[in-house]
């Protein structure tokens, strides 16, 4: 039977314990100005990036297929010098340029030899074969230099773009060969939103849509995480320290169990909700801001995001607890409970496909994963409220009670079992030994 | 009253035997001296006592009643590795342990400043543990023991790292819970202090209870026949002594022979007009008591 008595005395010591340290007070109020910094940062480089001027890059063509005015036309754009021919390139030379903000030069040469000779000498990145029957098959064969890495489609791109204006011009009307080089330009996008209002998707409406939902997501998973941690590593201390025998002498590992977690997990509430809250208090003090470029504060995900921290965090928190127990130092307690960290962050592999499709299957079977479910159920309920339904924010909710449940049974027991080998180094077989001897 | 009862205790760690039938009692408000080689068994019967673990077989009373953590706000317990959170101040540590043993927090708080007070650290409130010297924080961690006043305590290896005089207020503080009639069950290999401080004392080897006793019939049990005698003239021959040798002008240690107890030996030296000043059986210090054990076992 638990003794409340000795678990709020153990609650109230952890609680104090943790929000009285200088680093949760760094975490509070430092987290959103570091992330803030952070995307701040990211911007201004991705400005500095476009503004200056991007290094050009020549790449070689040997002409076997005879593409008809392929060899002059690459021999211009490489030097740059005929006007007329930059002029009737320009589409191209633009849509490169739109598509991967760099510049692409294509020099002709006679034969493979000298081209080869060339990427050798590291006068050109790459050059592209067109073999002779690329009319009938549009086979190209490639060689580039190893630096290129990973970018080998742009120039290919740009490529693609040279041959399909040589190959259609003069055969088609100029009009339509325009058109087919740039089939449509977006003149303005708009968004509609959850709320029924039309926005126009601009830098902004783009940042509200995924950026607020994804550093909230962030948010979350860091919190958990580190409330997480701090179980471990306050059990790895007491080891350590040999308090553990003053505890269990005076409470019962299951009565110790409680009150940890309830006492970080109150610390990490509070962290939770001042992150929320203070994202609220933006929200309603620069609303008239904010709402016009599409920012607003989303209540509905900020209490589903607080509700899931708590759930996961009990779920978490417990199995945490209890593998990190087993190690005999912080370090070891890490090693254990590593695996626990890495299930909730595996989707984080997937973030870019959440971010195209939120509600993709993908997505969908990790709002059920308990590990994950807390950060993807936010991240999906606040890019798009209206691609879910209730039971798919409910139920997982219910996943998580039950695996709560779970979790913390097998969290006591490692914990009990932990706290004894105090001294003796946990291998999975002398916790399975354990197990056997002390049922 | 017997306030720790241990019957026929068994415990073993899969091939290990730690306790094997170990039996013995803890009379209410003794200095109990628990003893024993390291890894004799005895933190391991420490634990079972404070129901962190649970023995194998055989039973364990406390307070007349059978073992449970209900029992354990009554107990008090100092690990022989300093159980302190280093990093947390000295008042914090202390109301968190008492809270822990049942205190209200405001109490907790009163007693820890009392209790500073008395160990003779009252400016180490707001001290982080690691800024204490070792024997600070050994002072401290005894007063975190004993500031619940619990009718039991179990002190484990108390005076390692103390100097002399911190020593003595130590053995104070275990002499005023004997007065006030609280048991104190002290494991420390500091056989002087076993015999200044403790009533009685179990000893245990390899898992086996040696010896238990009073301090004094443990001795007795382990020493040689002899006595010392002073007295104010010549010492005659006597009957039933194997040897004798001169410790003084007056001094004399005289060895007995088997079968001679020292108050036979006394008569004897009386009945020859001998005025006899001073007459004292000598008993083998516990050290030796201890050597002897751990030596003479199989």
């Amino acid at each position: 039977m638990i003794r409340r008595r000795k678990v709020w005395a153990v609650t109230a010591f952890e609680f104090l314990s943790e929000v009285r340290k200088v680093g949760f007070l760094v975490g509070v109020f430092g987290m959103p100005i570091i992330l803030l910094a952070y995307g701040a940062l990211m911007a201004l480089v991705g400005i500095l990036s476009e503004s200056g001027t991007p290094r050009k890059h020549s790449y070689g063509v040997v002409n076997q297929a005879g593409v008809a005015g392929l060899d002059s036309a690459a021999e211009r754009v490489g030097a740059g010098t005929a006007a007329e021919m930059a002029g009737s390139l320009e589409m191209t030379d633009r849509n490169i340029q739109l598509r991967f903000s760099e510049k692409f030069t294509f020099r002709p040469f006679p034969d493979e030899q000298s081209a080869m000779a060339s990427l050798k000498a590291k006068e050109i990145d790459g050059w592209y074969l067109l073999l002779p029957d690329y009319m009938s098959t549009g086979n190209v064969v490639s060689y580039a230099a190893e630096s290129e890495g990973l970018t080998r489609k742009e120039p290919e791109s740009a490529l693609r773009e040279l041959l399909r204006r040589l190959l259609l011009q003069g055969a088609v009307p100029a009009e339509l060969l325009r058109r087919a080089e740039e089939p449509l330009t977006v003149s303005k996008s708009w968004l509609l939103k959850s709320n029924g209002e039309l926005i126009e998707r601009g830098m902004a409406a783009m940042i509200a849509q995924f950026a607020v939902p994804l550093v909230f997501a962030i948010l979350l998973f860091i919190a958990i995480i580190g409330t997480g941690m701090s179980l471990v590593q306050g059990t790895a201390i007491e080891k350590e320290n040999r308090v553990v025998d003053v505890l269990l002498s005076s409470a019962t590992a299951d009565e110790i169990m409680a009150g940890k977690l309830l006492g970080q997990g109150g610390a990490g509430l509070l962290q939770v909700s001042a992150w929320f809250g203070m994202a609220g208090l933006s929200g309603i003090l620069f609303a008239a801001q904010l709402a016009p470029v599409g920012i607003t504060i989303a209540w509905g995900p900020l209490i589903v995001g607080i509700v899931y921290f708590i759930a996961t965090y009990f779920f978490l928190g417990s199995l945490l607890l209890g593998t990190g127990a087993l190690g005999s130092n912080f370090k070891e307690g890490q090693q254990w409970s590593l695996l626990w960290i890495l299930l909730t962050a595996l989707p984080m592999a997937f973030l870019a496909s959440f971010i195209r499709d939120p509600h993709s299957t993908l997505a969908k079977v990790f709002t059920w994963f308990p590990f994950s479910a807390s950060w993807v159920v936010t991240f999906r309920f606040w890019m798009d409220p209206s691609g879910m339904s209730a039971w798919e924010v409910a139920g997982p909710l219910l996943v998580l009670a039950l695996c709560t449940w779970i979790s913390v049974r097998i969290g006591a027991r490692l914990l009990r079992l932990g706290l004894l080998l105090t001294g003796s180094r946990a291998t999975p077989a002398e916790v399975l030994r354990q197990m056997r001897l002390n049922p | 009253m017997t306030v720790v009862s241990f019957f026929d205790i068994h415990k073993s760690y899969g091939e290990t035997i730690a306790l094997a039938g170990v039996t013995f009692d803890v009379r209410e408000g003794d200095v109990f001296g628990l003893l024993g080689p390291n890894g004799a068994g005895k933190t391991t019967l420490i634990r079972i006592l404070l129901d962190i673990i649970r023995p194998n077989s055989g039973q364990v009373s406390l307070f007349g009643e059978a073992l449970t953590k209900d029992h354990m706000d009554r107990v008090g317990y100092l690990p022989e590795e300093r159980g302190l959170y280093v990093k947390q101040k000295v008042s914090a540590v202390m109301t968190y342990f008492g809270t822990l043993k049942g205190l209200s927090r405001r109490e907790a708080k009163e007693r820890t400043a009392q209790w500073l007070e008395r160990i003779g650290l009252p400016e180490v409130a707001e001290w982080r543990v690691n800024r204490l010297s070792k024997g600070m924080s050994q002072k401290v961690q005894i007063a975190a023991t004993l500031f619940t006043e619990p009718r039991l305590c179990l002190l484990d290896e108390p005076f390692s790292g103390l100097d002399p005089v911190n020593v003595r207020l130590v053995k104070d503080l275990i002499a005023e819970r004997k007065r006030r009639g609280l048991t104190t069950i002290l494991s420390t290999h500091q056989m002087n202090l076993v015999e200044e401080v403790c009533d009685s004392v179990a000893f245990i080897d390899r898992g086996l209870l040696r010896e238990h006793g009073t301090v004094q019939e443990v001795r007795q049990r382990h020493s040689q026949p002899e006595v010392r005698v002073t007295v104010q003239s010549p010492l005659p021959e006597l009957r039933g002594v194997t040897s004798r040798i001169k410790e003084g002008e007056k001094t004399w240690r005289i060895s007995l022979a088997d079968g001679v107890a020292p108050s036979e030996l006394l008569k004897r030296i009386v009945a020859e007009d001998v005025a006899v000043e001073r007459f004292e059986t000598l008993l083998a210090p516990m050290e030796d008591v201890f050597l002897r054990i751990v030596k003479g076992r199989g």
